[in-house]
């Protein structure tokens, strides 16, 4: 409970107006490139599932009376599965402040989570075999409030991924060499 | 050997109490029994046909089977602390040995504890807690009451050598007593507590109820009619109202009995700067509070509580997983105002301020009201197109919506936020209304939403994740909202505070 330099903020008639302001941030768009990932991963999925629903199917009802429906049904499903990851995909933003890092996410609601540095737990820097193959990484901030604060930003150019990483980390080691 | 002097430094590997081999050996037999309850039931049931000495020879084989386990795990259970590391070290096990090294500076509390079996064998359990498991790993069940005050006041000054950055500040360890919990009101808590959950618990017994009669009147053909003309006669009801009567006088008495079993004798000691917290009857519970890990503070009554002068408290302290830790939790029910008061500024230092307010928009009520009134009245009334309805259902029908009705309203009346530099207050609740206080400084991060249809109408959520528990307010001014996540992160990043 040490707050040596606590006089420097005993008076602080801060305008509301200096506070730097959330809204004001141009938020930097996710890799395009990522796009092609989730179509892939999307695709591998749908395939999976429709061939052993159709096998099924067809195994079951060999007068094919239900094939038609569960086709519709299916192409519905992937159609809407496609939509849905197009219009979340420009919603996925982030920005990284002197101090803190956010990011935005989320088709039906938006929702902005903001990390200060000094609350960061640790961070890690994630590459699956495709993400690798495009040269893009995944970064995840850990902090102590649980796992509905945590961040995870996928789609991340690797080497902006490196950078942001080792930017979080120097201000993580900062505050305790001052303390 | 064994009976070594005990060396109150606990630098050199230290076992337990002698008796705690009792005490290994219940644990083992708790262990076992809950492994090998059904294989026993089983064995048992077919006792007869195996005969009954071959059964009791097995019996008496495992108790020595036990026994010699618990005498193992006696001796090769040893516990010191390495002050050169900044270590407590724990060795353990039957025939795997395991080693448990905990970093002091990542202790979070040493809690004392005795529970039946070590009551009457006269010693004491010792729990280390720590901040990155939520389980406690570092559990010493068996020793003398010296020797786990001892342990728990080395562990703590060494942790606090550690953590004290002011060397200026002398370490007071003065006990002083605080607060003491009368058994007076610990009833009165016990009489008016968790008056809604047996509330409900009682409709979904007496729904069960209803359809099992129904059943049975179905099957024998009766008409529906008949039924219900039985059930309005007077012996149905007064049956019925004996039921509920009765279940409502057993709920509470558990209730009551619960509350006065696990709280009885509840004090709480200053202890230089932290509070030491006491409690229990047959298991007595003693934990420490350091103000500078409480993460959030929270305190409840409800109307008959509130006449009383009764709350209460619930200090909430770091963990990993705020829904299975409950240990990370301190409940102190039956506190008035005046000590919910001095505690609270005990903990956070200054007596609280309320700050700005903030209320929900009127729109907070339309999800509740739909699916909670509109659907249900909905259905009814689809209902009555095509069967007919017995009377009776549209009088319990309007007394739920009336009572439906209210519940909602007060929620909404009753949800409120106020932020000021200092401190985020939450109150919400329908019957228990319930005030959280968190400090700005202890946000780990902040999260800010959006439903697409509230954009028009300027409505948010926000949340504030703690290391406590997240602290959420929905259907707030959205602008207002934006406003004050930009002060609370200056808030954050600007101090120089330690979080925990």
């Amino acid at each position: 409970m040490s707050d040596k330099t606590e006089h420097r903020f005993d008076n602080p008639q801060i305008q509301l107006a200096d506070i730097p302001k959330h809204e004001d941030l141009v938020l930097q768009p996710i890799a395009k490139r990522y796009w092609n990932i989730i179509v892939i991963h999307l695709l591998i999925r749908f395939s999976v599932i429709g061939a052993v629903i159709f096998s099924l199917v067809l195994s079951i009802d060999p007068l094919n009376v239900v094939l038609w429906p569960v086709l519709i049904g299916y192409l519905l499903v992937v159609g809407l599965s496609f939509y849905w990851q197009r219009m979340a995909f420009p919603k996925r933003g982030f920005a990284i402040r002197k101090h803190d890092i956010i990011y935005r996410r989320g088709v039906l609601s938006t929702i902005k989570t903001i990390i200060p540095f000094q609350r960061v737990q640790h961070v890690a820097v994630n590459e699956s075999f495709l993400s690798r193959k495009y040269g893009l990484a995944q970064l995840q901030v850990f902090t102590a409030g649980g796992s509905s604060s945590d961040i995870k930003i996928s789609g991340l150019e690797k080497e902006d991924a490196e950078r942001m990483k080792s930017q979080i980390m120097f201000h993580i080691v900062e505050p305790q060499q001052n303390a | 050997m064994p009976s070594l002097p005990p060396t109150l430094s606990f630098h050199e590997d230290q076992r337990q109490s002698l008796s705690g081999i009792i005490v290994e050996s219940a644990y083992l037999i708790q262990k076992t029994v809950k492994a090998f309850w059904g294989l026993a039931l089983v064995l048992a049931l077919q006792a007869d046909r195996i005969g009954w000495h071959y059964l009791i020879l097995f019996l008496v084989l495992i108790l020595i089977l036990v026994f010699i386990g618990g005498y193992l795990s006696y001796r090769n259970f040893t516990f010191r602390i390495d002050s050169q590391h900044q270590e407590f070290i724990l060795q353990k096990g039957i025939f795997n040995k395991k080693q448990v090294v905990v970093q002091l500076i990542k202790i979070q509390q040493v809690n004392i504890n005795q529970n039946f079996i070590q009551k009457m064998i006269d010693v004491y359990g010792v729990e280390i807690e720590t901040a990155g498991s939520s389980k406690s790993e570092v559990q010493i069940r068996a020793v003398s009451k010296q020797i786990a005050l001892a342990l728990k006041s080395h562990l703590m000054e060494e942790v606090s050598t550690i953590q004290e950055t002011d060397p200026s500040k002398p370490v007071a360890v003065t006990r002083q007593s605080f607060i003491h919990i009368s058994p007076l009101s610990l009833v009165k808590m016990g009489l008016t507590s968790r008056y809604v959950e047996s509330f409900f618990l009682l409709l979904a017994f007496l729904s069960a109820i209803y359809n099992n009669v129904k059943d049975i009147w179905w099957n024998d053909e009766e008409s529906e009619d008949e039924f219900y003309q039985l059930v309005s006669t007077h012996l149905g009801i007064q049956f019925i109202a004996s039921l509920i009567i009765g279940l409502f006088i057993v709920t509470i008495l558990f209730n009551l009995i619960r509350t006065i079993l696990v709280y009885y004798d509840l004090s709480i000691i200053k202890q230089g700067r932290s509070l030491n917290i006491a409690y229990g009857l047959f298991n007595s519970k003693s934990t420490v509070i350091h103000p500078q890990k409480v993460q959030k503070i929270a305190f409840q009554n409800n109307y008959f509580q509130r006449k009383m002068n009764l709350y209460e408290l619930c200090i909430q302290q770091p963990t990993s997983d705020v829904h299975t830790d409950k240990k990370a939790k301190i409940r102190m029910p039956g506190c008035n105002q005046r000590e919910l008061d001095a505690i609270i500024k005990f903990v956070l230092d200054k007596p609280v301020s309320q700050g700005h307010l903030l209320k929900p928009n009127i729109r907070k009520i339309i999800a509740p009201l739909v699916f909670l009134l509109l659907l249900p009245l909905g259905i009814l009334l689809l209902l009555q197109i095509n069967t007919s309805i017995p009377s009776m259902v549209y009088y319990m029908a309007f007394f739920y919506l009336l009572l439906a009705g209210t519940l909602i309203y007060f929620g909404y009346q009753n949800n409120r936020l106020y932020i000021n530099k200092d401190f985020v207050i939450k109150q919400s609740g329908i019957w228990d209304i319930q005030t959280e206080i968190i400090e700005p400084y202890k946000i780990q991060a902040i999260s800010i939403k959006q439903n697409f249809w509230h954009r028009r109408s300027d409505i948010g959520h926000i949340v504030l994740h703690t290391a406590g528990g997240d602290l959420s307010f929905r259907f707030g001014d959205y602008t207002e909202l934006k406003k004050y996540v930009d002060i609370l992160t200056y808030e954050i990043e600007t101090s120089s505070k330690n979080w925990m």
